[in-house]
């Protein structure tokens, strides 16, 4: 039995020791050698959920670069910003997705949490959002480590990054934190509206997403020190999706920021109209939509609109 | 609780301890704790399936005490045995095809409106393991393979054992049972092998199954838009997944079991090294095969009758045995498919011509066997479409694109290809694995001394593979049968 432990504890710590190692060279590597630049021709960066994934195609925007992912929270996005901003002083507009359901959603549980943890911590996306974690400063590190203790763990584990342990310098694109426009060749609005008539009547109860909230205004103080315009861009979606009560509590939205209506522009296209071929799903676009959707804002330059707050034009 | 969580990571060295150092001055104490962790473990799920665990147990621990009490009374006995087994598979029906039955007669009849009929009831983890176990149990005492127990702490931590309660191994009270009757010494060399063994699991489940679920579900849920090529590497990925998580939890459960001094039936003998379905079947979920075959398959005659009545008991056991997995139409269609690969073969009597070790005595096999192997593998491949597709028309739409001209086609739309192709690689290296050490009970076992640093050096390996490419976290398939 003592033979037993002994020699157990002998292996675990043996193995422990081989995975601290590469997971501290993994950590030293990624934090210190990887670069966030990008062509200079691109000024106008696109970075948020899958809203934006699937609306912006940036190979007509020629100066923009859609950096989407989908279910992206605040908090990655303010790491990416942070580090692209400082690398690519040439960005002087930096967009990202809105919508009321980012901060405040209705839900059958009343949990502030659920929506945090829905895109701060998602089983089948923390592998992807692992890199993400050697970026974090202490207070960031304290938040996630009250939040979802777990993803703590994921720094413990080193990353199977090839480029880590082949090339000198590490590209976003290597450390798979690039996003994109998402090209969706599928429309199954007609399936989203049979779903939608079924589906019962529930009591839905409002709640906050505090993290979302809080790394939403560190975007805005980064974006305003830095001299970059943000704009918050809700895209087009279909009738009874954008007016769905759920998920347009406007009056919660405003409530949120009250401090910022100097510093945010807000691009309202949720009830912009679009034939129902151009939908990937009621809640997305697919690639007719984001072709129509990035003409229009290629000719027309993006519309900021009063929906949330008084016009502004940029 | 499950085995890939920080959970039990605590939970184990601890009830590990407790059991050796502080419970195993008796055995009746050591029986003890093994049924209070085994309800935490499972209680740590949803506590209150505990009491149907409680009442499953109690339910076939008084038929066999009944049974017994009537052995001179065979109708008496009989009854008793007969209403043991309604009550449990009425729970087991109730729990997870009520609703299925009453959807499809909606479906039917009623134009699909079966609402007021619908249970809103979740289906308890394993319900199907434990249920089975304790079914064989009184079974086999009115077969008098086994005296009924009189001691009920020693019958509740048989059927809640935890390494194997909720996936199995489905153990026979023959095996299991007489070992909670027996002082357990703390065997070095068993526990040894255990962890070998647990090792071997983890590997197969968080690095092999869980990298293959994200391929295969990404091109199972968008397979109407993908290439015949891709739905074949959708196919194989699942096909290896479920390898993976099933006999990863076997293999995890066993080593489990033995670091306790228990030892576990085996579950699995490398079923894709099966040259013909026959023997795929004696090689997949042996436990379960082998409960049909035991309590459904001989009593109905098994293969020596007549023909039409061999056709009708083989169509009976592959369809319930499909049916077992789950209330969806495509289990018994996977049942009905496989039935069919079988039938030749046992109308034939080539149903047992493969029971030895495939390439006996040599490193490679002939092209003939490998021929065969690889066909076996195909045939199990289509029916992996047929159990993992939401329905049947999605499964027969996915295999003709699979098998269109498509399959020529270069694949897209599979993930990230770094992934996939360090997916494969870590496929590669299991088949290769288990190749070589085909003839013994798990693929990590090693055979004859190697040297220290040599072991150590797999031993790191292997973690740094989970450590790097492992996915955490991830349910197990079985789960939900």
């Amino acid at each position: 039995m003592k033979k037993f432990i002994i020699r157990t504890l002998g292996v675990s710590t043996l193995c422990l020791l081989v995975c601290s190692v590469f997971s501290l060279y993994s950590f030293y590597k990624v934090r210190n050698h990887t670069t966030f630049a990008f062509p200079k021709d691109k000024h106008t960066i696109v970075i948020g959920d899958s809203h934006t994934e699937c609306s912006i195609d940036d190979a007509i925007l020629s100066n923009w670069r859609n950096y989407s992912t989908s279910g992206m929270h605040y908090f990655y996005i303010n790491i990416m910003l942070k580090k692209m901003l400082s690398e690519n002083p040439k960005i002087d507009s930096v967009i990202i997705s809105a919508r009321p359901t980012s901060f405040v959603a209705m839900n059958e549980k009343a949990d502030n949490k659920t929506l945090d943890h829905k895109w701060l911590y998602n089983k089948s996306t923390i592998d992807i959002r692992k890199s993400f974690l050697y970026f974090l400063t202490v207070d960031e590190l304290k938040d996630v480590s009250q939040e979802v203790p777990y993803m703590l763990f994921s720094l413990f584990r080193p990353e199977d990054i090839p480029a880590i342990y082949t090339k000198s310098t590490i590209t976003q694109g290597d450390l798979g934190m690039t996003g994109g426009y998402l090209y969706i060749d599928r429309n199954n609005l007609q399936i989203d509206i049979d779903k939608h008539r079924k589906k019962k009547e529930t009591q839905l109860m409002p709640y906050k997403a505090d993290m979302q909230i809080k790394y939403f205004m560190q975007i805005v103080t980064l974006c305003k020190q830095k001299g970059c315009t943000l704009i918050l861009l809700d895209p087009p979606e279909y009738a009874w999706e954008a007016n769905a009560v759920k998920y347009r509590d406007v009056d919660k939205f405003r409530e949120i920021f009250p401090n910022c209506k100097d510093t945010l522009y807000i691009a309202d296209y949720h009830n912009y109209n679009l034939p129902d071929s151009c939908y990937a799903d009621a809640g997305h676009l697919n690639y007719h939509g984001a072709r129509a959707f990035s003409q229009n804002i290629k000719e027309n330059g993006l519309i900021i609109t009063d929906t949330i707050y008084p016009i502004k034009s940029k | 609780m499950l085995f890939n969580s920080f959970e039990y990571a605590i939970f184990l060295p601890i009830v590990f301890l407790l059991y050796w150092l502080v419970f195993n001055r008796s055995l009746k104490l050591q029986n003890f704790f093994v049924l209070v962790v085994s309800y935490i473990f499972y209680g740590w799920w949803d506590w209150r399936f505990l009491l149907l665990i409680a009442f499953t147990s109690l339910c076939s621990f008084a038929s066999g005490i009944l049974i017994e009490k009537f052995r001179q009374q065979r109708t008496k006995a009989r009854a008793v045995g007969a209403l043991n087994i309604v009550v449990n598979l009425s729970i087991l029906g109730l729990f997870k095809y009520y609703n299925f039955f009453v959807k499809t007669f909606a479906e039917t009849f009623l134009d699909g409106n079966a609402d007021g009929f619908v249970l809103n009831i979740i289906l308890p983890v394993g319900i199907s393991f434990y249920t089975f176990q304790a079914l064989s149990y009184s079974i086999d005492v009115y077969r008098q393979k086994i005296a009924a127990t009189r001691n009920l702490v020693q019958f509740m931590a048989f059927v809640s054992f935890f390494p194997q309660l909720v996936a199995g191994p489905i153990e026979r009270a023959t095996n299991l049972l007489p070992q909670f009757s027996k002082p357990r010494t703390f065997d070095y060399d068993k526990a040894v092998d255990g962890m070998r063994q647990m090792l071997w699991g983890f590997f197969k489940k968080i690095v092999i199954a869980d990298n293959c679920a994200l391929i295969a579900n990404g091109i199972f849920e968008a397979y109407e838009a993908r290439n015949g090529s891709t739905l074949l590497i959708g196919a194989i990925a699942f096909t290896f997944q479920i390898y993976g998580d099933f006999s990863g939890y076997s293999d995890i459960a066993i080593g489990t079991a033995r670091l306790f001094g228990i030892d576990l039936m085996r579950n699995f003998n490398y079923p894709y090294f099966s040259r013909d379905i026959a023997e795929f079947w004696r090689r997949w979920h042996i436990s379960l095969t082998t409960w049909f075959r035991d309590y459904v398959y001989i009593p109905l005659g098994g293969s020596r009758v007549c023909k039409w009545k061999v056709v009708r008991n083989t169509f009976v056991i592959f369809l319930l045995s499909g049916f077992w997995h789950g209330a969806n139409w495509t289990f018994i269609a996977w049942g009905a498919y496989h039935a069919v690969l079988f039938l030749p073969l046992i109308l034939l009597g080539k149903n047992r011509k493969y029971t030895n070790t495939v390439a006996e005595g040599r490193f490679l096999p002939s092209i003939k066997e490998f021929g065969q192997m690889l066909l076996t593998f195909f045939l199990a491949v289509i029916g992996w479409v047929i159990f993992r597709a939401e329905t049947i028309d999605k499964a027969v739409v996915y295999i003709g694109r699979m098998f269109s001209q498509g399959l020529l086609s270069v694949p897209s739309g599979i993930g990230v290809p770094r992934q996939v192709v360090a997916t494969f690689c870590f496929i590669i290296v299991l088949i290769l694995v288990e190749w070589i050490h085909r003839t013994k009970q798990f693929g990590l076992q090693f055979s004859g001394r190697i040297s220290t640093p040599l072991r150590f050096g797999i031993y790191c390996a292997i973690v740094l593979a989970i450590m790097i490419f492992g996915r955490f976290q991830a349910q197990f398939i079985y789960f939900q049968f």
